[in-house]
């Protein structure tokens, strides 16, 4: 708990330095370099987010554990979540930097891409209405799609940067500035935390609703303590 | 250029409370049904 | 689950290898295939529909010298690349509906099935491939400086389109809403090969010193790895 007060804290004095402890960056017009505090670290997520799925889907494949499987599917909604984000903050940041909201470099490219086998993921776990089989296709899924990512990362830059040489995006850069470079890293770390509380809060809830499928199943209620009866009941649902 | 920071700043931390605020009372509620699932076992 | 797997067939002699089993399928879906002529028709209408579309909009167009290369090579791949998305998926969706999934599963080992629907997908690129890329040079006066690496490209590319696409198919077929649900799932996992096919057609048609033709040993290296870990997966797939 008091972790997750720090972390509150900690996001807020973030954004409080990302504002007025910073200076803005030189190369990039106005204030808007600002927006790089909070577009990577997002972009970091997402992609950190697609690991975690698709080890939990290993995991889920080899040990058929639920939990695994729910850590996957927890993962992919929260990455989706972070995509989305990175995409609309960098098409922000693009269209103060360079005019458009949309050009194609590498690291735009790449993200789309991410959304797009996000996006791919859900309809097919929507698709399959066998609950076990959908579990299996979503894990398989989940390990092709990362397989192409290496293909993303070293094909892209290549292609895209000899067709388009002015527009590669280069963020990599803020340790330019000593005061700017703790404030990248602290985000990063406030994101990465945030993520995992986010995470932990989805998995937890996806547990809970498995349990209660699983006493619905074994005829021991609802499990909604307002409205369940009071009078004990046999524990004749369960095999001991 | 400051005041304009600064207002963008502010409803950024408006933003940022009112997500940690749903986190916290999320947190609170999935503990109250774990428990509660907890006692029935 | 996992018992299908040690247990030995005593019933069926040791000869049948992967690659018998593999072909045998592959002939007859082609056999069926040959006298329905479903599937290619499917692909060769779309492709030629779509080619006469391109052409007759673009001719009338004077498009400038110096963009044709690209602009044709991303016309072409586009046309070969939805056709593929609208045939491929014939191969498994025809077990399905024709309820032979079952004495498939009984005849032949999962990798053997992969392989022989594989190689099948493969024929119908082949053939979509030999039909629309000399159609479409001629029509749209495509000029092409280094052939040889053409032909490597689109050869590689339709591999490719296969590898991607195979498992994907299986994965579908009993799905709702599987022809939607084929292309949005293979998307995802096509569009760097896309991208780099493109870019290798667009190298070939213009003549850059394109020593080592690097887009095709990634186009390689992408049929090497999408086979071998659909060969992985496959078995996860066909099996309940």
């Amino acid at each position: 708990m008091v972790q997750k007060i720090l972390l509150t804290i900690w996001m807020a004095v973030i954004i409080v330095a990302a504002f007025l402890y910073t200076e803005a960056a030189v190369g990039f017009p106005g204030q808007t370099s600002r927006i790089l505090f909070f577009h990577v670290p997002q972009s970091w997520v997402a992609t950190l987010s697609f690991l975690v799925s698709m080890a939990a889907s290993v995991v889920y494949l080899a040990k058929r554990k639920l939990k695994a499987d729910h850590v996957a599917q927890s993962a992919a909604e929260l990455g989706f979540l972070f995509c989305i984000l990175a995409t609309v903050t960098g098409s922000i940041f693009a269209k103060a930097t360079w005019g458009s909201f949309w050009n194609w470099d590498p690291r735009e490219t790449s993200i789309v891409i991410l959304l797009t086998i996000y996006g791919a993921y859900f309809a097919l776990r929507s698709a399959i209405s066998d609950p076990d089989r959908c579990r299996v296709l979503a894990a398989v899924y989940s390990i092709l799609a990362f397989v192409t990512v290496p293909f993303l990362v070293f094909v892209v830059p290549r292609i895209t940067a000899s067709l388009h040489p002015e527009n590669t995006m280069n963020p990599a850069n803020p340790g330019m500035d000593p005061r700017t470079l703790t404030v990248f890293l602290g985000s990063l770390f406030a994101y990465t935390a945030l993520y995992l509380w986010m995470l932990r809060l989805r998995i937890r809830i996806l547990n809970l609703e498995s349990l209660k499928v699983r006493d619905l199943f074994r005829g021991r209620g609802g499990g909604n303590p307002k409205t369940e009866n009071e009078q004990p009941r046999m524990k004749g649902g369960r095999a001991q | 250029m400051k005041e304009g920071l600064t207002f963008v700043m502010a409803v950024n931390l408006i933003i940022w409370c009112g997500i940690a605020l749903y986190l916290f009372i999320l947190d609170k509620r999935i503990k109250a049904l774990e428990t509660s699932m907890k006692e029935k076992e | 689950m996992p018992q299908t797997k040690s247990v030995k067939r005593t019933t069926r002699t040791e000869s049948s290898t992967y690659l018998n089993e593999a072909i045998a399928i592959w002939f007859r879906d082609m056999r069926s295939e040959f006298r329905t002529r479903y599937a290619l028709n499917a692909i060769l209408m779309f492709a030629v529909t779509t080619l006469i579309a391109v052409s007759f909009a673009i001719g009338s167009f004077r498009i400038d010298e110096s963009e044709r290369p690209f602009l044709y090579a991303v016309l072409l791949w586009i046309i070969l690349t939805f056709s593929a998305l609208s045939g491929l998926s014939r191969s498994f969706v025809k077990e399905e509906e024709a309820g032979t999934i079952d004495v498939l599963k009984l005849s032949a080992r999962p990798q053997a099935v992969f392989l022989g629907k594989l190689l099948f997908n493969l024929s119908l690129l082949g053939a979509l491939g030999v039909v629309i890329v000399p159609t479409f040079i001629l029509l749209m006066a495509y000029q092409i400086n280094f052939p040889v690496f053409f032909t490597t490209m689109i050869i590689t590319g339709c591999l490719g389109l296969g590898a991607g696409t195979t498992i994907i198919a299986a994965m579908i077929a009993r799905a709702s809403g599987r022809g939607a649900l084929f292309s949005v799932l293979s998307l995802p996992l096509l569009l760097p090969l896309m991208i780099t096919c493109i870019k290798g057609c667009e190298r070939a048609a213009i003549g850059y010193d394109s020593a080592g033709w690097p887009e095709v040993k990634i186009a390689v290296a992408y049929v090497i790895i999408m086979i071998t870990m659909s060969l992985f997966l496959f078995s996860l797939v066909w099996e309940e």
